[in-house]
């Protein structure tokens, strides 16, 4: 699995790189941890040091240095050079590679954070982007919507953390059968991580719960009993849908496994994934 | 000590799956035999208002799917408690057989799954049915397989304490029940009865019968907060009166709730 952490200099970021440490230090992930800049144009760049040049170099390095105490004894496997020179790619991203024996990159790109993030994602062929939040509204600037814009652009799965949220819940909303194994082990992580209760809801399409989606509740019960994982199920209205994730409480994951052309894609389609996401009292993970 | 009996109908569905399995798991802590029954419902095509023999082995056909559909569930989940041999399989409709079924057969309790939803509506409805207003014994709901074996018996205003320790006694009596009680109120605490007056009511009648809660608590609020606190029980008792049709707060806890809950009337 290869991690890509989105950063800013809110605390919700330090907060995020922490929670994505716990998370690596679980899976032993690579890791691509990225923080975005403004282009300026006016810098004459190779007149200045680097850190001069591009302070958002120095809010990386201290991410980094965070990420490897939140990882504690594991922190080796991520290695603990400091010697590797911030070189820049044919894609104008500014790359240090200081991997041990697992992949640790910082990269810096300019321009718009939304598409900053995706293209680092695609270039990178990232699985997970994981990226922090304040409560009740994006961050990341203001008046931004950056982390559901993220989380409705991306082709793979998006976290995006609430500050200090204190998961005690994590809740899954499944209308299709359609789900990866993967992603099913993202969410047994995330409900070790946090010690969580689990609750799969099903989505009830005209008060149906159609058969392929009941039979996958059935199996994905089955999946997490088997690893002693306490999970619950429950159905909701496909029509109260979009409320009850609104509802969610601060101490909820709500996960959602969204696919192309499926009834929960087209219910939460581009604005309102966004909405949702940036608006939203819990954490949200959306599974692709 | 008897075992109690348990009408159960097993189909292939999520809620029933979870409920049979549910109900082996806490086998030991009910004492409990299990009846499979399984009701083919005949569609209502012309074929089935034939007549003769026709429609007889059509129904014996029907009778047959239902009996392999019912060893195969039966066979897959290799459920580790005590099933009657010889599972119930009938035509008809599905309440009035049940409800047949639980006259004639003398059961303790009838056991079904449902899966929980967030809107209560599809609770209400349930006990609005013909099945639930007319059955003769109490119901378990099961809508998760909770590994908790404490119980806590839930008190309201409306709750008839002799109908429901009665209940009790008769199903729990002799077994190592760990239970709880517990009055709720959502609101006005000054409208009678208090909740202090429902514990120790039914505290009393309960020490009567031998039974002495490890527990008395009140839950106070909202249905969806009473229905969160509690989450931890492994089952909940309570009392429902059939003859009113109004919609009541402990209703509302009792749709909302993840754990099983068992219905005495």
């Amino acid at each position: 699995m290869k991690i890509l952490v989105a950063v800013d200099e809110n605390a919700y970021s330090r907060y995020a790189v922490r929670q994505a440490a716990r998370l690596a230090a679980n899976t032993w992930a690579d890791v691509v941890m990225l923080a975005i800049e403004k282009n300026r144009a006016y810098i004459a760049e190779e007149e200045l040091d680097p850190g001069h040049a591009h302070p958002r170099l120095r809010l990386l390095n201290r991410y980094r240095a965070d990420f490897l105490e939140a990882l504690g004894p594991g922190a080796d496997l991520y290695g603990d050079r400091e010697d590797a020179p911030f070189v820049r790619r044919e894609d104008k991203v500014l790359e240090q590679d200081l991997s041990g024996r697992k992949g640790f990159k910082l990269c810096l790109r300019g321009g718009d954070p939304v598409k900053a993030i995706t293209a680092e994602t695609q270039t990178e062929g990232c699985d997970l982007i994981i990226l922090g939040c304040g409560h009740h509204e994006g961050g990341w600037g203001r008046g931004s919507d950056v982390p559901g814009r993220v989380a409705d652009a991306a082709d793979c799965s998006v976290f995006v953390i609430r500050e200090e949220s204190v998961t005690s819940r994590v809740v899954c909303c499944l209308d299709h059968a359609d789900i990866s194994q993967e992603s099913l082990e993202l969410i047994n992580q995330w409900v070790t991580i946090y010690a969580a209760g689990l609750e799969v809801v099903g989505v009830l399409k005209k008060g149906e719960l159609r058969e392929e989606v009941e039979s996958k509740m059935g199996e994905v019960l089955d999946y997490y009993l088997r690893r002693d994982v306490h999970a619950l199920i429950r159905v909701v209205d496909a029509d109260s849908l979009e409320t009850f994730i609104e509802s969610g409480r601060k101490d909820d994951l709500m996960a959602l496994w969204l696919k192309h052309k499926s009834p929960l894609e087209k219910l939460f389609h581009s604005k309102r994934v966004n909405a949702l996401v940036n608006h939203a009292s819990s954490s949200m993970l959306i599974l692709r | 000590m008897d075992m109690l009996k348990a009408l159960v109908p097993v189909e292939m569905t999520l809620a029933s799956n979870v409920a049979l399995r549910y109900l082996c798991r806490k086998a030991e802590l009910l004492g409990v035999a299990v009846q499979p029954v399984h009701v083919e419902e005949p569609d209502h095509k012309p074929h089935s208002s034939e007549t003769g023999w026709i429609r007889r082995s059509w129904e014996s056909g029907l009778r047959q799917a239902g009996l392999e559909e019912v060893q195969r569930i039966l066979n897959s989940e290799k459920l580790d408690c005590f099933i009657l041999p010889n599972p119930i399989v009938r035509v008809g409709d599905r309440e009035d057989t049940l409800l047949e079924e639980l006259r004639l057969g003398g059961y303790d309790f009838f056991v079904e799954g449902e899966v929980a939803n967030f809107n209560t509506g599809a609770f209400r409805k349930r006990l609005r049915s013909k099945l639930y207003r007319q059955m003769p014994c109490p119901v378990l709901l099961v809508r998760n397989m909770i590994q908790s074996d404490r119980l806590v018996l839930l008190l309201d205003e409306k709750t008839d304490m002799e109908s429901l320790t009665a209940r009790f006694h008769h199903l729990f009596n002799g077994r190592a029940a760990d239970f709880d009680l517990c009055a709720y109120v959502m609101d006005d605490l000054r409208r009678g009865p208090h909740p202090d007056e429902l514990l120790a009511e039914g505290r009393d009648r309960l020490g009567r019968l031998g039974h002495e809660p490890a527990r008395a608590l009140t839950l106070l609020g909202a249905p969806e907060t009473a229905a969160r606190n509690l989450g931890d029980y492994g089952m909940i008792v309570a009392h429902l009166d059939r003859s009113s049709n109004r919609k009541s707060p402990l209703t509302e806890v009792l749709g909302l709730v993840s754990s099983p809950i068992l219905i005495c009337w």
